[in-house]
Formats: structure tokens, sequence, C-alpha cells
């Protein structure tokens, strides 16, 4: 079950109760691919118990219910950036970077995010009464994923805590494009917007980075 | 004037006003330096032909990257008909990064999908004049806006071919460039699985 939640812009943020829909919705993109038991991108709190650990893949009211302290614990602690996945218009992943990230790097995981996101793009633009793309965060219990693109195709997808705002996330990627991209990309005669060029220019990390702890989203 | 074209207009000239700007005379002469040497590395003088094939081919790449500062400083959404991208071209990003104040309008001919931009100040041809022969018959000396044209409707989605129609360094009253639609690029977004 997952919920639609208008914004006053007719914009679409999905509220995700269930994680197997993200499987649901990577494998039907990849038809012959098989489900996941696995979530596909989760960073668990330490603190979090061994039974919530254990029964994260389907969590139902119940578990919710028996948690309110581990939640609220959740809800206190400060912003915190998971990693950020950038893609191209030929989706190619062309940027990767983690900093609080808790689970292992899997194997073939950038083709999975972008999947997820290419589908609730596309959902989220039939779904939407405005007829445009309105999709801008994804929220699970446990992480919350904003997504932003250009008209030429960039499409960036950042994994957050749950208490990082979706509207201070899309003001900091419209700084991102206009500052750190055309600094450090549009002007670099080395980078071109073609199929298998990836970022390579270390001021572009260090230009997004700057720009998060402006944000005191690091430190 | 349509309320969307004043809209883009407005738009066009904000844009321009905000931003980094050079010397007109600066850009020009570097321009004419560039076009001059093409000519004289030209292996035959006759070959004019060639030297609008690199303008052309120059611009395109050009135009991959202004569509990127045009996409984050234009503050316009992006065009979803090609009737509304050649508004755009003419209104607001000939107006941004140019500085020049173009019309558009729907050409008559059945079936085609095609427009007329015309502007009357070419800011890449100032002091420059074209000896008679076959530069005056045969080049189009500002053929690296076409270019430019062809390269940023290229990266979000449109095919199109730009072509001056007529030039005033020619000897024509205006300058005017047919932009033709050739098709909507096929999604481009692809995951290996």
């Amino acid at each position: 079950m997952w919920f639609l939640k208008p914004t006053t812009r007719n914009k679409v943020e999905v509220v995700l109760l269930v994680i197997n829909f993200c499987c649901c919705c990577c494998c039907c993109f990849f038809c012959c691919r098989q489900a996941r038991t696995e979530p596909l991108f989760t960073a668990p709190p330490s603190h979090v118990n061994a039974s919530c650990q254990k029964s994260r893949c389907i969590l139902s009211k119940c578990h919710l219910d028996s948690l309110p302290s581990s939640l609220a614990l959740l809800e206190g602690v400060g912003m915190t950036l998971y990693s950020i996945y950038i893609f191209n218009r030929y989706g190619d992943n062309i940027f990767y970077m983690q900093w609080n990230r808790t689970s292992a790097v899997q194997e073939g995981e950038a083709s999975l995010v972008a999947g997820f996101i290419y589908t609730l793009q596309h959902l989220s633009s039939q779904l939407s009464s405005s007829g445009t793309s309105g999709l801008r965060a994804v929220q699970t219990p446990f992480y919350k994923l904003h997504y932003a693109e250009t008209m030429t195709g960039y499409r960036v997808a950042l994994l957050t805590c749950r208490n990082v705002s979706t509207a201070l996330v899309q003001g900091i990627f419209i700084e991102m494009f206009r500052d750190v991209f055309h600094k450090t990309l549009t002007r670099d005669l080395n980078y071109r917007h073609e199929p298998g060029c990836m970022i390579t220019n270390p001021d572009f990390a260090e230009g997004l980075e700057a720009l998060f702890r402006s944000k005191q989203l690091l430190e | 004037m349509s309320a969307g074209a004043l809209n883009f207009s407005n738009e066009g000239e904000k844009a321009f006003e905000s931003g980094e700007k050079v010397s007109a005379e600066f850009f020009a002469i570097t321009y004419g330096a560039l076009v001059q040497q093409m000519v004289a590395d030209l292996v035959q003088e006759e070959d004019v032909e060639v030297v609008n094939q690199q303008l052309d081919a120059m611009g395109r790449r050009i135009g991959s990257r202004l569509i990127e500062e045009y996409s984050v400083r234009s503050g316009v959404p992006a065009c979803r008909t090609f009737a509304q991208a050649a508004d755009a071209v003419a209104l607001v990003g000939l107006r941004m990064f140019l500085n020049v104040t173009a019309t558009v309008e729907p050409l008559r001919e059945v079936g085609t999908d095609a427009f007329s931009i015309k502007f009357a100040e070419n800011p890449l041809a100032l002091f420059v004049e074209l000896p008679e022969g076959p530069l005056r018959e045969r080049l189009w000396y500002s053929n690296v806006i076409c270019g430019v044209v062809v390269g940023a409707l290229g990266m979000v989605g449109f095919l199109a071919e730009a072509t001056f129609a007529r030039d005033m360094l020619r000897g024509d009253t205006i300058n005017e460039i047919l932009l033709c639609f050739k098709g909507r690029e096929k999604e481009t977004f692809q995951i290996e699985r």
C-alpha cells in the first residue's frame, strides 16, 4: 500500500510503507530480474533493535506501533546525508558519492536506482493532475530519496534521512545545477554530455560538498 | 505578439540582463578572425561550403553546452512542442546569448513544420564586409548560429535543421534562418540489465 500526498503546487510526494513496492517497481522495469528479498537501499541506525532489523522488509502497522521510541529517537537526530547518484540523459551513472551510508554497496545498484527513479517519475507524471513530472521525493520509514531532473536529461537521486525537508533539497538542487554544474561541468572542456562520459573533475565533488556544508547537511 | 510570445520575450530580456557580458566588439572580431582563418586554410579557394560546414559543426558543439546554461538560467520551462521550441529559440535564446531581437513565424507551406526566424541586427557581422566573388555568393558568415540552434535543440529531444535563407552581408534586407522540424528524439535513457 502506498499513498500519494499532493502538495499545493500539484507536486506528488510518494510515501512508501512497504519497501517491497520498490522491488516490484524495479522488477516491472527489468522483466527478467528476480524479485529481491533485500531492501534496495537502507541505512538503519545502529540503535534499531534486532527484531526490527529482521522484519524490515515488511513493516506492518503493528511493528510501527511497537517501535515508538526508536522512531522518536530517529526523528530527533540531525539531518544526515547517505549517498547521491547522478545520471546523464543516456542512463549512465556519471557520479556517485556516499557520506554516512551504513549498508554495503551492492552490485548493479546504480542501475536499480536509475530504474526506480525513472519508473516513479513516469508514474507521477501520468498520475499528476497537471500533466507535468511531479516527482520530488520518496520516503520510507528509514530513508528519503530526493529527485530532480533538468530539461537536458540529467537526473539526480539524493538519499538522506527523513528529517531533510523536500523544499530544502529542491532548493539545493537548483543551486547545484546553476552553480556547481555550470562552473565545473558545462565549462569543463574534458566533459561532454555524451554516452559513457563520467564526471572526473575533482572540483565537482568539492563544489558539491561545499554546497551541502553551506546548508548544514555536512560538517 | 501573443501573450505567450510576450512572456518569452520578457524572459529572454531578463536572462540577458542577468548574464555575464563581454564586449560585443571583442566577440565580433574574435569570430571574424576565426572565419578568416578558416577561409585562409581552404585547400581549394572555391570550396566555401567547407567553411559553412565547419561553422555548423562548431556551432553544434557550442549549442550542446549553451543549452545547459539556458536550462538553468532562462526561467522558461521545457518546451513540449516544436512551435514552443521555435518561440524559445527566437525570443529567449537569441536574446539571452546575443541580445538579438528576433521574430518568429510559421511557414505556410502545407505539411511543413517549419519556422522563419528573422532578425535585423547581427552582432557577429559587426565591421564585416564580404568581397565580391565566391565568398559573397556562397559563404553563410554566421552559420555558427544555425549549428548552435540545432545542437541545443538536439539536447532537449528535438531533431531539427537550421539554415540561413537570407543574409544582410550578401545584400539582403534582413537576416533569416529557416528552422525545420525533423522529428522527436526517441527515449535515450537506457538502463543496463
